[in-house]
C-alpha cells in the first residue's frame, strides 16, 4: 500500500505539488491523470525516493520513504518515463543486477527472472544487449526489472507511451495479471488504458488533487459516460475556477 | 549482512565493467602507462634530483590529464541516460553507491601504478625500500583525492567532455600551483596557501623519504570530503535529470 500525506514540493516560485494526499491500496490499479506540468512525474519521483519533498509524508507498505528509505524501496518497483536502463548490459544481466541489488538470493533471482521474462514477453531478446532493443521492448524490460523482486507496490510513469497497439495490449495484460497482489499507481495521458484496467483514478491539476476515488464514482459525480468526458469536464472546470 | 555484501558486490561489478566497456578505464590506464614509461625510456626525466624523484614529480602532471579520463563518465553518463534515477530508486544507502563508483576508479588508478611499478625497480632508479613503500602509499592517497574530486565533478554534468575539462583544469591548477612557491616567501597569504595546495609539492616530500602526517591528511581529507559531497549530491535528489 502507498500512502501520501500533505506532500508539497516547490521549484522556485512554482508549486509542483501543493498538499497532495492519497492512498493506493493493494489490489487496485490507480491511475494518475492530469495535463502536462500538473506534477505527476514529481509525485512519482518522490514516491520512488528519487526526489525529496519540501514537506509531507510518503509511506510504502508501512515504511516511511524519508526516514527508512531502504526498507520502503525494497517493497517498491518503479518504471520511469523513457525507461532508463543500462545500455551495456543484456536483458538478463539487467534483471539479475536488479534482483541482486534488491537482496534476492541466486536461486530466487533465477526463478523470478524466468517468470518476468515470460510475463513481459521477453523470451526472444533475453540475451540481447539493451542498447540494441526497440523502444517498446525497452519499456517491457523496464517493467520486468520493476517486477523482478516481487514488489508489493508498483509505480509507473507513462510506461506505455510509444508502444504500438499490440505491445500496449500485452503490456496492460501483464499489469493486469499482477494487479491482485500489488498496489499499482500508474501515470498516463491515455484514458483508454484507464478504462481497460483501472479501478481508481486521481486527477492532478497544478499540483493539487482535484478529484479522486473509484472510476465509477468519478463518472457518476461528473455525470459522464466515459473517462474522456469526465476528465475534460474536470480540467475545464479548474480553468474556469481559476479565472473566477 | 550477506544481502548487503552481494548488493555492494553487484554495484561494484557494474562500475568496474562500465570503466572498461565505456573505454574510460582502458584508455586512462594505457595513456598513463605509455606516457610515464615513454618519459623514462625516452630519457625525458631530468635526473637532477634523482631519477626516482623525477618519475614521482611527473605523476601529478600526467594524472591531470589521465585521472579525468577515468572519472569523467562515472556519473555524467548515468545522468545523461537517466539511470541515475534508477540507481536512486534501489534500496541502497547513497554512500554505498558513491563508494562503489569510487572503488572502481581506484581499481583503475592502482592498475596504472602497478603497470609502471617495474620502472622504479630498474637499476639506477631503485630507491630504498622504505622510500619506495612511502611513495607508493602517497601515490595511492593522491589518486584517491584526485579520483574523488573527479567523481564529484562528473556528478555535476550530463556531458562527459565538460566533466573532463573541469576536472583537468582544476587538477592542472593544483599541480602547477607549486610554481607560486618562490613568491610565497615574499607574501605569506594566498600565494603561500596556493603553493602548499600543490599536489607535486606534497608528493616530492614522499620521494625524498619524508613521511609527514600533514601530507597524509592533505590527500586523505579531500578524498573523504568529496566522497561525502558526492553522496550528498546524489541523495539530495537536486541534480537528478
Amino acid at each position: 500500500m502507498i500512502e501520501i500525506r500533505d506532500l508539497s514540493k516547490r521549484y522556485g516560485p512554482i508549486h509542483a505539488l501543493d498538499g497532495v494526499s492519497l492512498t493506493v491500496h493493494r489490489g487496485s490499479v490507480t491511475f494518475l491523470l492530469g495535463p502536462n506540468g500538473a506534477g505527476k512525474s514529481t509525485l512519482l519521483n518522490i514516491i520512488c525516493g528519487v526526489l525529496s519533498p519540501d514537506s509531507g509524508e510518503v509511506s510504502v507498505c508501512g515504511h516511511d520513504m524519508l526516514n527508512d528509505p531502504v526498507r520502503a524501496k525494497r517493497s517498491l518497483g518503479c518504471v520511469f518515463e523513457d525507461s532508463p536502463l543500462y545500455a551495456d548490459m543484456t536483458v538478463v544481466e539487467q534483471l539479475a543486477f536488479t534482483a541482486t541489488v534488491f537482496g534476492m538470493g541466486a536461486k530466487d533471482a533465477e526463478r523470478e527472472i524466468e517468470r518476468v521474462i515470460q510475463l513481459c514477453d521477453l523470451e526472444q531478446c533475453a540475451r540481447r544487449g539493451i542498447a540494441r532493443l526497440s523502444k517498446g521492448t525497452r519499456q517491457r524490460v523496464s517493467l520486468a526489472q520493476a517486477l523482478v523482486h516481487v514488489p508489493k507496490a508498483l509505480v509507473l510513469d507513462e510506461p506505455a507511451s510509444g508502444l504500438d497497439p499490440l505491445q500496449g495490449e500485452s503490456f496492460l495484460r501483464a499489469l493486469s495479471s499482477i494487479s491482485r497482489e500489488t498496489a499499482i499507481l500508474y501515470s498516463t495521458h491515455s484514458l483508454r488504458e484507464v478504462e481497460s484496467i483501472g479501478t481508481d483514478a486521481i486527477i492532478l491539476h497544478e499540483g493539487k488533487v482535484v478529484e479522486s476515488g473509484g472510476i465509477r464514482g468519478i463518472l457518476d459525480r461528473a455525470n459522464a459516460s466515459n473517462m474522456d468526458e469526465a476528465y475534460s469536464q474536470l480540467i475545464s472546470a479548474q480553468g474556469v475556477n481559476r479565472r473566477e | 549482512m550477506n544481502n548487503f555484501r552481494s548488493t555492494f558486490a553487484a554495484l561494484l561489478k557494474k562500475e568496474i565493467k562500465h570503466q572498461f566497456v565505456s573505454g574510460s578505464g582502458t584508455v586512462s590506464i594505457l595513456f598513463f602507462t605509455i606516457v610515464v614509461s615513454g618519459a623514462f625510456f625516452g630519457g625525458l626525466i631530468n635526473p637532477g634530483g634523482g631519477i626516482f624523484r623525477g618519475i614521482v614529480s611527473l605523476v601529478p602532471f600526467v594524472s591531470s590529464f589521465v585521472i579525468p579520463i577515468a572519472s569523467m563518465s562515472i556519473w555524467s553518463v548515468e545522468r545523461k541516460r537517466g539511470t541515475e534515477r534508477l540507481l536512486a530508486s534501489y534500496p541502497v544507502a547513497p554512500f554505498f553507491v558513491t563508494l562503489a563508483k569510487f572503488i572502481a576508479l581506484m581499481v583503475d588508478w592502482i592498475a596504472m601504478l602497478l603497470l609502471c611499478a617495474p620502472i622504479a625497480l630498474m637499476p639506477g632508479v631503485a630507491p630504498e625500500p622504505g622510500i619506495l613503500f612511502a611513495t607508493f602509499a602517497y601515490l595511492i592517497l593522491f589518486g584517491a583525492a584526485a579520483m574523488a574530486f573527479g567523481q564529484f565533478l562528473s556528478g555535476l554534468f550530463t556531458n562527459a567532455i565538460a566533466a573532463y575539462l573541469a576536472s583537468a583544469a582544476s587538477m592542472l591548477l593544483l599541480t602547477f600551483s607549486q610554481l607560486f612557491m618562490p613568491l610565497a616567501s615574499v607574501s605569506d597569504g594566498v600565494l603561500s596557501a596556493l603553493a602548499r595546495a600543490s599536489f607535486a609539492w606534497h608528493l616530492d616530500s614522499a620521494a625524498r623519504g619524508v613521511f609527514d602526517s600533514g601530507d597524509v591528511l592533505f590527500f586523505a581529507l579531500p578524498a573523504i570530503l568529496f566522497l561525502l559531497l558526492d553522496s550528498w549530491r546524489f541523495s539530495s535528489g537536486r541534480i537528478h535529470k
